[in-house]
C-alpha cells in the first residue's frame, strides 16, 4: 500500500536503539485499543503507530486517522510483508518512543506517545530534516507507511478532488478501437 | 499443443519437472524469449514469483495495484530509502504496469557500448530486424497529438515557450482508452503487455507457467545449472505454503529483471569475479510539480506522450538528463510529498491543478559512475545500494531548474519542489531559491521506474558477466536475457530495448539446448 518501508539503521540508529530501549522500559506509554485484532503489532507497536497516523493525518476536513483505521491498516500491511521489514519497523518505533533517545537527539525526556501533539510534530519535523541519515531514513518509513494506507482508501477520494477511476471501460473490451481523450468519463461531477 | 498457466491454488504438493529451458521471469526479456523457444519446438517451462492477474483484477485502485503488481508490496527502494523503486511483479513483470513508453536503442549508446563495452555485435543495423518484429507484434506507434492530456501539454507548451523541443511519444497500445490507468494494470488489454501478447502466443504454443512460484536458489554442478529450486508463495501471504517446484532444465534462462536477477545468482553462490550485482543502473528520477488555474487532472488520459531530450548531452562530465511528464494518482502523491498534518493536507487538496513533470537521469555513461550495487542480506533478500554522487547532485540541481521553467513558461502559478522543505516558486524572480536548495539523497523525491544493469554485457571477461550472446561466463547453460544485461542507462524507457535483446537471444538461447 505505501511504497517505502525497509529500511537499514545502521550503526548509529542501532545503537540508539538499543540505548532507546531502556528508556521505552523506563517510562509509561500510551494505551490506544485497535479496531480489529492486531496480526503482527503488538499493543504498544500500534499505539505507536497510531499516534504517528494522528499527526501524519490531520487537518481541516479530514476524517480522524482512528476512524481510518490507519494504524490498523498499517499492521494489515506489514502482515502480508517480509517478517524482516516488521522487524525494521519496530526498530524505528523503540527509536521514537525512546526516553533516552529523545533526550540525546532532541534535548527532551519523555516519550513520543505521551508528548503534546505539538510535541509530537516537533519530532516529526525534525527527524524529516535530520541531519542524521537514519532518521530521515525513518521519517520515510513512517510517513510511507501512514500516508499510503490513508490515501489508497477510496473514502479519501472525494476530499482530494479525485472523481475516481472511469466508467464504462468494460464496453472498450468488447469492441476494441482507437479511442481518443474525452471517449472515458470521470467517474462523478467534479467542483472547481 | 497448448500449454497452461497455473497459480498457487493449483500446485498443492511438491513437483518435479524436467524440460529443455527454464524461464525464470515472465517480463520483457522472459516473455518475448519464451515466445520464441515454442516456437523452436522447445519444452519451456517458466516459473514467476508474481501472482497471474489479467483486466478482470484490474481495479485502477492503488488499494489493489500497489501490493498485487510491484515488488515488495509496492515498497521497494534503495536501502536507504531515499529512491523509490517502481517495478512490476506479476505475469508480465513490469509491462503490467509500465506507462508504455517506447523507444529504440539510441545509436549514440550503442556507439558507446561498442566503444567501452566492446559490444560490436549490438549496431542498429544488426538490431533492426528485432526492433521491427517487437514493434510489429506490439503495435508500437506514435499516440496521436490529439489525443495528449492536460499534463503532457504542460511539456510540449512549456518547453517550446523556453526554447527547448519535444518529440512524441511512442506507445505499445491497440484500441487504448486513454484512460490513465496504464500503472494499474490496463483495465481493457488496451496495452499491449506480455501477458496479452508474447505470454499468451507462448501458451498457446506449450509454455507451461508457474505463478507465485518465487526461485530460491540454483543448483550447480560442474559448471552447469543442473536445477532450479522455487517454492510456491501466494501474493497475499508473508511466508510461502511448503509446496516445492524443482525444475531440471537443460538451459536455464534468467530473466528476473536487473535486480532479482542478481541476487539471485548471489544468493546461489554464482559470481563471477564479483562483478555481478555491480553497475546497476537506474535513471534516477526527479520531479517538479506546477500548480494551475486549471485543473490538470493528471490521473487521466496516456501517461507518457511527448518527450524533451534537449538535455541529454550536457558537455564533457555532465550527466544528462531527458524530460517526460509523470501521471499522479491519489497514493504515489501522497507518499511523494515528504510533508506531514495541514501542510501535506493542503498539497493533496490541490493535485487535480497541479501537473507532474519528471527529469530521468542518463547514469553510466561517465567513466567513474559505476551505479549501485546489489547484494543480498543475512535472509537472502535483495538489497540496492545507490549513492547519489556529486555529478549527480549537479544534474539533478541543473535538471530542477529546467523544469521549474518549464511549468512558469506554461503558466503555472506556483511551482513546487518535491524537497523536504519544498521550495515554492511564482516566477523566473525566484529561481536562486531553487537553486541554492540542497540535492541529493534524502533531500528530496527520488525515484526510479527502470532498473538496470547488474549482469552486464561486454566483450572483456574481465569486466563483464554475461558474453555479447547472454551466456553467462563461467557456466555452460546459464544465460541472462532482461534489462540486467545492459551495460549502461539508456537514455530512455528501456521497454523496446529489452523486448530487442530477448528477440536476438531466442537462436542463442536455443541453440545451446
Amino acid at each position: 500500500m505505501q511504497r517505502r518501508t525497509v529500511l537499514k539503521l545502521g550503526l548509529v540508529g542501532g545503537a540508539l536503539v538499543a540505548v532507546g530501549g531502556i528508556g521505552v522500559a523506563l517510562l509509561p506509554s500510551a494505551r490506544i485499543e485497535p479496531r480489529r485484532p492486531l496480526q503482527v503489532l503488538d499493543s504498544w507497536e500500534f499505539a505507536v503507530i497510531a499516534l504517528v497516523a494522528d499527526r501524519m493525518f490531520e487537518g481541516p476536513g479530514l476524517p480522524a486517522a482512528r476512524d481510518l483505521e490507519i494504524a490498523e491498516g498499517v499492521d494489515a500491511l506489514l502482515a502480508t510483508m517480509h517478517p524482516s521489514t516488521t522487524a525494521e519497523v519496530r526498530q524505528v518505533l523503540v527509536l521514537l518512543e525512546s526516553s533516552v533517545a529523545g533526550l540525546f537527539m532532541h534535548g527532551r525526556l519523555g516519550t513520543f506517545s505521551t508528548s503534546s501533539p505539538e510535541a509530537q510534530r516537533a519530532v516529526l519535523r525534525s527527524w524529516a530534516s535530520s541531519r542524521w541519515t537514519t532518521l530521515r531514513t525513518a521519517y520515510r518509513a513512517l510517513h510511507g507507511l501512514c500516508m499510503g494506507v490513508a490515501w489508497s482508501n477510496p473514502a479519501m477520494h472525494e476530499i482530494m478532488g479525485y472523481p475516481g477511476p472511469p466508467q464504462g471501460l468494460s464496453a472498450l473490451v468488447a469492441s476494441p478501437g482507437e479511442a481518443t481523450a474525452g471517449e472515458v468519463e470521470p467517474a462523478e461531477p467534479e467542483g472547481p | 499443443m497448448s500449454g497452461q498457466i497455473f497459480t498457487a491454488a493449483d500446485v498443492t504438493a511438491d513437483r518435479e519437472l524436467d524440460c529443455d529451458v527454464c524461464v525464470v521471469g515472465s517480463g520483457a526479456g522472459g516473455a518475448v524469449l519464451a515466445a520464441g523457444l515454442v516456437e523452436q519446438g522447445l519444452k519451456v517451462i517458466m516459473l514467476e514469483a508474481g501472482p497471474h492477474r489479467t483486466r478482470k483484477d484490474f481495479t485502477m485502485l492503488e488499494r489493489d495495484s500497489s501490493p498485487a503488481l510491484y515488488q515488495d508490496r509496492g515498497a521497494r527502494s534503495t536501502s536507504d530509502l531515499a529512491i523509490s523503486i517502481l517495478q512490476g511483479r506479476s505475469v508480465g513483470g513490469s509491462t503490467t504496469v509500465n506507462w508504455t513508453s517506447c523507444f529504440r536503442t539510441p545509436d549514440r549508446i550503442l556507439r558507446h557500448w561498442r566503444e567501452a563495452h566492446g559490444l560490436e555485435a549490438l549496431s542498429p543495423d544488426s538490431l533492426r530486424a528485432h526492433f521491427e518484429a517487437i514493434e510489429g507484434r506490439l503495435s508500437i506507434g506514435e499516440w496521436p497529438i490529439e489525443s495528449v492530456n492536460p499534463n503532457n501539454r504542460v511539456l510540449i507548451d512549456g518547453a517550446k515557450a523556453i526554447g527547448m523541443t519535444t518529440g512524441p511519444m511512442r506507445r505499445n497500445v491497440k484500441g487504448c482508452a486513454n484512460s490513465g490507468y496504464c500503472g494499474m494494470g490496463c483495465p481493457v488489454d488496451g496495452k499491449q503487455a506480455m501477458h496479452v501478447t508474447y505470454l499468451h502466443d507462448a501458451v498457446q504454443r506449450g509454455l507451461v507457467l508457474h505463478a507465485e512460484c518465487a526461485v530460491q536458489h540454483l543448483e550447480v554442478q560442474a559448471g552447469r545449472v543442473v536445477a532450479v529450486h522455487a517454492q510456491i508463495h501466494p501474493v497475499d501471504q508473508a511466508s510461502p505454503t511448503g509446496a516445492k517446484v524443482t525444475v531440471r532444465p537443460k538451459v536455464l534462462a534468467l530473466s528476473a529483471g536487473a535486480l532479482n536477477g542478481p541476487a539471485l545468482l548471489l544468493r546461489s553462490g554464482i559470481n563471477w569475479q564479483g562483478r555481478v550485482g555491480k553497475r546497476t543502473f537506474l535513471h534516477p528520477v526527479i520531479a517538479v510539480l506546477g500548480e494551475y488555474e486549471q485543473q490538470i487532472h493528471p490521473w487521466y488520459g496516456a501517461p507518457q506522450s511527448v518527450h524533451s531530450h534537449d538535455p541529454i548531452d550536457r558537455g564533457p562530465n555532465k550527466v544528462g538528463y531527458f524530460l517526460e511528464a509523470a501521471p499522479v494518482h491519489p497514493m504515489i502523491a501522497a507518499t511523494s510529498v515528504p510533508l506531514f498534518g495541514e501542510a501535506h493536507l493542503a498539497v493533496m487538496r490541490r493535485v487535480r491543478h497541479l501537473s507532474a513533470q519528471i527529469a530521468l537521469h542518463v547514469d553510466g555513461l561517465l567513466p567513474q559512475d559505476e551505479g549501485g550495487t546489489v547484494t543480498i542480506d543475512a535472509a537472502g533478500r535483495m538489497r540496492l545500494d545507490y549513492p547519489v554522487r556529486p555529478y549527480l547532485v549537479e544534474a539533478m540541481r541543473d535538471a530542477h531548474l529546467t523544469l521549474a521553467r518549464v511549468h512558469l513558461a506554461a503558466g503555472a502559478k506556483v511551482v513546487m519542489s518535491a524537497h523536504v522543505e519544498p521550495v515554492a516558486l511564482t516566477s523566473e524572480a525566484d529561481l536562486p531559491l531553487l537553486e541554492a536548495a540542497p540535492y541529493g539523497a534524502l533531500e528530496h523525491v527520488i525515484f526510479s521506474a527502470h532498473q538496470m544493469g547488474g549482469c552486464t554485457m561486454g566483450s572483456d571477461p574481465s569486466r563483464s558477466v554475461v558474453d555479447t550472446q547472454h551466456k553467462l561466463r563461467g557456466l555452460d547453460n546459464l544465460y541472462v536475457v532482461d534489462g540486467s544485461v545492459l551495460p549502461t542507462s539508456l537514455g530512455v524507457n528501456p521497454s523496446e530495448t529489452v523486448y530487442a535483446l530477448a528477440h536476438r537471444a531466442r537462436r542463442f538461447v536455443g541453440e545451446a539446448v
